[in-house]
């Protein structure tokens, strides 16, 4: 079944062109210049009930934009779009009671306050029914095993633990569709992972639709089976991300520090990306060779001090696509 | 060494004026104190059939209230600043710069009172002149009101500085400020000439550093007297030398407080 | 009825909040009663040298300063986000508020609380009851103009917020206009002369805040009471229509900065 669908969905923001100068603003007062800004051009696409998709792209790219298109914030300039059935900017309201969102960088969740107070009040902001709501509660703080932290004020809780609350209360009105923005931002590994493996638990469990962005390329590949691209307000790439890895994601930079001065090393699918002193980064092409071999290999070389191993960022990849989209011809003579 | 400090209040004031916009609107509320100054003492006046009160006219009070609002609306309210860096913790890396952080705030804010007095009084000769239809004042009367209103400002900026800074002890210090405003206001003599008062208060408020700030230069204006202004301006002079050294035994306090428990 | 619901939670959660740092409450609340009372100090000076101002005298000073203070004190403590609406506006943070399903505006405006507001509204209360005569036996007509003087007021602020979505950045104007609608409503409105008079009761309507409460409380008369309620539901139509006009242009974006 299709929760949402996009159909020619069309963003352009115009913006007042300031003059310089005292007789330039006096003239832009009035007979303002607008300048057209188009944040979307024409998307298209279906997502089904359940599944869990990444809308990738950079700052820019036009997500912010076609995520608040998409839950009534704005209206679009042209096209269509619906979810859950219902046109968003003209049931916005409606649409509310049955989306959540969370979004890593603004806490929904009273600062001062413990997180028990802060559910409750989203229960009468979703006007919610006590004793289901006293279920429900029960329900996601077992599941999210936050009990201890409840009421202790979110202040003193952990980034791990405030992101964990942060999520239940987003869930506390059973949201058909969880809309989730850069959920692992400034998480250390592990955390990052629990946080994960709770979302894909929710996704099973109740079948809840996942629109993700994330510039973390490891929230991609662990949460979502699809991912989109999105550059200058066009989807670039539209596929598994089981492909986008195949494709982009298949190497990894290692980094490390050494005890020891640095003599060179090569192997089979490693690359020098930038040496310095006692610093040096490595590309290592899983598709040739894996990084347990790097490392081992590695360690029976040098002494170590500190070794780190990133996926790509994201903006590489995107870049990545970008080039490999654009017909080269094109490529000269566009600009 | 000085430079530097007028060079931040340069900056402070070039700021002021790229912000003119607001600055527009902050001479609105000039204008609007003054509407109701003036409709509240021309309906006193009237109604009682006086012609003057403790030796001020009608015309007198209003230029004497329109003088004492071009001060206060000069002020720049530093504190809102420092109680915020003090909150945050910012002011600890304030120890590291070769300049120092109150006289720094001092100079900022005088910086930033010059453009913002220059426009009140504009607006504040305007608006009086049309509301009284008659000009009070005199040339020595100007130069001592822009004389005192000077220090009157350095002296209002001291006591900015020392209520950001009380942010180290109290969580809010935006009551301090309150309360310190409404004895401006009061005792001060902002929204009355002190003649006004009953004899007893007139005593204590002159005793007091309030009325140096809005009292001193409106009176100075309306009614000039060199003994007065001389007696006025040392009383300015030692308020100031005092707020100083009380400014300085409290920053070394935060300093200590700073280095000790590290912010 | 759930916008009740929603009011009250958000009412208790300000106040806990608020408690969290209960130093700087009620410092806040103590602060701004002695600010109050300074300023009456200056009425009082001024009543030592002329009793009577067109009418007015000292006890119907502090009739009105009674009523502007908790209607004023109410409205910040209840709508204490009303002062950020122009903001809200500009930063685009209005967004939060159109993501959730209950009413934007009553919703924005009941999120956050000023505390300082308690002590308006403590100050006023006090005032009336310990200094006015037979304060007691009128107290429930006092609470319902102070309400309504309260309810006048929020939606000014809501009228002079709403601006933003016209005139983009104004957040000074709209606070420039509210300020002279609280300062206004604390002299007698018979003060002025014709001109400004008529500013008071139309655009300006400081009059509806203060004297005409005031002159209500010591002088009844059921028609003005009429006409003050019909003011006051006036005056909240047009700021709900008003906001919800804006909002159709914050909707189509024209002011919304392009981010991400």
């Amino acid at each position: 079944m299709t929760i949402i669908k996009v159909d020619n969905l069309t963003k352009t923001f115009r913006t007042v062109q300031k003059r310089p100068g005292v007789r330039g603003s006096l003239r832009s007062l009035f007979k303002p210049e607008y300048q057209a800004i188009h944040a979307v051009r024409g998307l298209d696409f279906e997502v089904a009930t359940g599944e869990r998709l990444a809308f990738i792209g950079s700052n820019g790219a036009g997500k912010s934009t076609t995520i608040k298109m998409l839950v009534g914030i704005l209206h679009p300039t042209g096209g269509k779009a619906e979810v859950l059935g219902r046109v968003p900017w003209r049931e916005r309201a409606p649409l509310a009671y049955q989306i959540g969102t969370v979004f890593g960088q603004k806490s929904q969740l009273w600062y001062h306050l413990p997180a028990a107070d802060s559910f409750e009040l989203l229960a009468r902001i979703y006007a919610l029914d006590l004793e289901e709501y006293r279920a429900r509660l029960h329900y996601l703080v077992e599941i999210f095993d936050i009990a201890e932290y409840l009421h202790v004020p979110v202040r003193k809780l952990s980034l791990g633990q405030r992101m964990r609350c942060e999520i239940a209360a987003s869930l506390l009105h059973s949201p058909r569709i969880l809309f989730l923005d850069e959920p692992t931002i400034g998480l250390d590994v592990v955390v990052k992972q629990r946080i994960r493996d709770l979302i894909l638990e929710l996704n099973e469990r109740e079948g809840v639709t996942i629109f993700l962005t994330s510039h973390d390329a490891g929230d991609v590949e662990v949460l979502c089976k699809r991912a989109m691209v999105i550059n200058h307000g066009e989807i670039i790439y539209d596929g598994k991300v089981s492909d986008l890895r195949r494709n982009y994601l298949q190497t990894k930079t290692v980094s490390l520090k050494l005890a020891v001065p640095w003599e060179g090393f090569s192997a089979q699918g490693v690359r020098l990306l930038k040496q310095r002193g006692y610093g040096v980064k490595l590309e290592v092409d899983t598709a040739q060779t894996s990084i347990e071999q790097v490392i081992a290999q590695l360690l029976a070389r040098y002494r170590i001090a500190d070794i780190t191993v990133d996926d790509p960022p994201m903006e590489e990849i995107i870049a990545q696509i970008y080039l490999a989209q654009t017909p080269l011809s094109e490529e000269g003579g566009a600009c | 060494m000085l430079t530097r400090y007028l060079f931040v209040a340069r900056v402070a004031a070039r700021r002021q004026w790229f912000y003119r916009r607001e600055l527009f609107w902050r001479s609105i509320s000039m204008i609007l104190f003054m509407v109701v100054f003036i409709a509240l003492w021309k309906t006193a006046y009237q109604v009682s059939g006086r012609s003057e009160l403790a030796g001020y006219s009608l015309a007198q009070v209003i230029w004497y209230l329109g003088m004492a609002e071009t001060v206060m609306l000069s002020t720049s309210r530093s504190f809102v600043e420092i109680s915020e860096a003090v909150k945050s913790g910012s002011v600890a890396y304030e120890l590291a710069r070769p300049l120092s952080y109150p006289l720094l705030q001092l100079a900022r804010s005088l910086g930033n009172s010059a453009p913002r007095f220059l426009l009140n009084l504009m607006v504040a000769l305007l608006v009086v002149l049309l509301g009284t239809g008659q000009l009070v004042g005199s040339v020595p009367g100007l130069l001592a009101f822009l004389l005192t209103a000077g220090l009157a400002l350095l002296l209002d900026a001291l006591f900015a500085v020392l209520i950001g800074l009380l942010a180290f002890w109290i969580e809010e210090v935006m009551p301090v400020y309150l309360i310190y405003q409404k004895l401006l206001f009061s005792i001060g003599g902002l929204f009355l000439p002190l003649e006004i008062f009953p004899l007893w208060l007139q005593r204590a408020a002159k005793w007091l550093p309030f009325q140096l700030i809005a009292y001193t230069p409106a009176r100075a204006y309306v009614a000039f007297d060199v003994g007065e202004l001389v007696r006025g301006v040392m009383g300015q002079l030692v308020y100031i030398g005092v707020l100083s050294g009380v400014l300085w035994l409290l920053w070394r306090l935060v300093q200590r407080r700073l280095v000790v428990h590290g912010g | 009825m759930k916008i009740w619901r929603l009011i009250s939670g958000y009412v208790r959660h300000n106040f806990m909040a608020g408690m969290a740092y209960r130093g700087a409450f009620f410092l806040q609340i103590f602060g701004m009663m002695i600010n109050n009372l300074m300023l009456l100090f200056f009425w009082n000076m001024m009543f030592l040298s002329f009793p009577t101002l067109n009418g007015w005298e000292l006890q119907d000073i502090i009739v009105l300063y009674s009523i502007v203070a908790v209607g004023f004190g109410f409205s910040v403590v209840i709508f204490g986000n009303a002062s950020r609406l122009a903001s809200l506006i500009t930063s685009g943070e209005l967004d939060y508020y159109l993501a959730l399903p209950a009413d934007p505006l009553v919703h924005l405006l009941v999120s956050r609380m000023s505390l300082s507001g308690w002590g308006d509204f403590f100050f006023g209360l006090l005032l009336y009851l310990f200094v006015l005569p037979s304060a007691w036996r009128n107290l429930p007509l006092f609470l319902l103009l102070s309400l309504l003087a309260g309810l006048i007021s929020t939606a000014f602020a809501v009228l002079t917020g709403s601006l933003a979505f016209w005139l983009g950045e104004s957040e000074q104007l709209a606070a420039q206009l509210r300020m002279a609608l609280l300062n206004f409503s604390l002299y007698p409105v018979d003060i002025f002369s014709g001109g400004v008079r008529l500013l008071l009761y139309t655009i300006i309507p400081a009059a509806f805040v203060g004297s005409v409460p005031a002159k209500l409380l010591t002088d009844f008369d059921i028609w003005w009471l009429a006409g003050l309620i019909l003011v006051t539901a006036l005056m909240g139509g047009l700021a709900s229509w008003v906001f919800r006009l804006g909002l159709r242009r914050y909707e189509s974006g024209n002011l919304v900065t392009v981010r991400g």
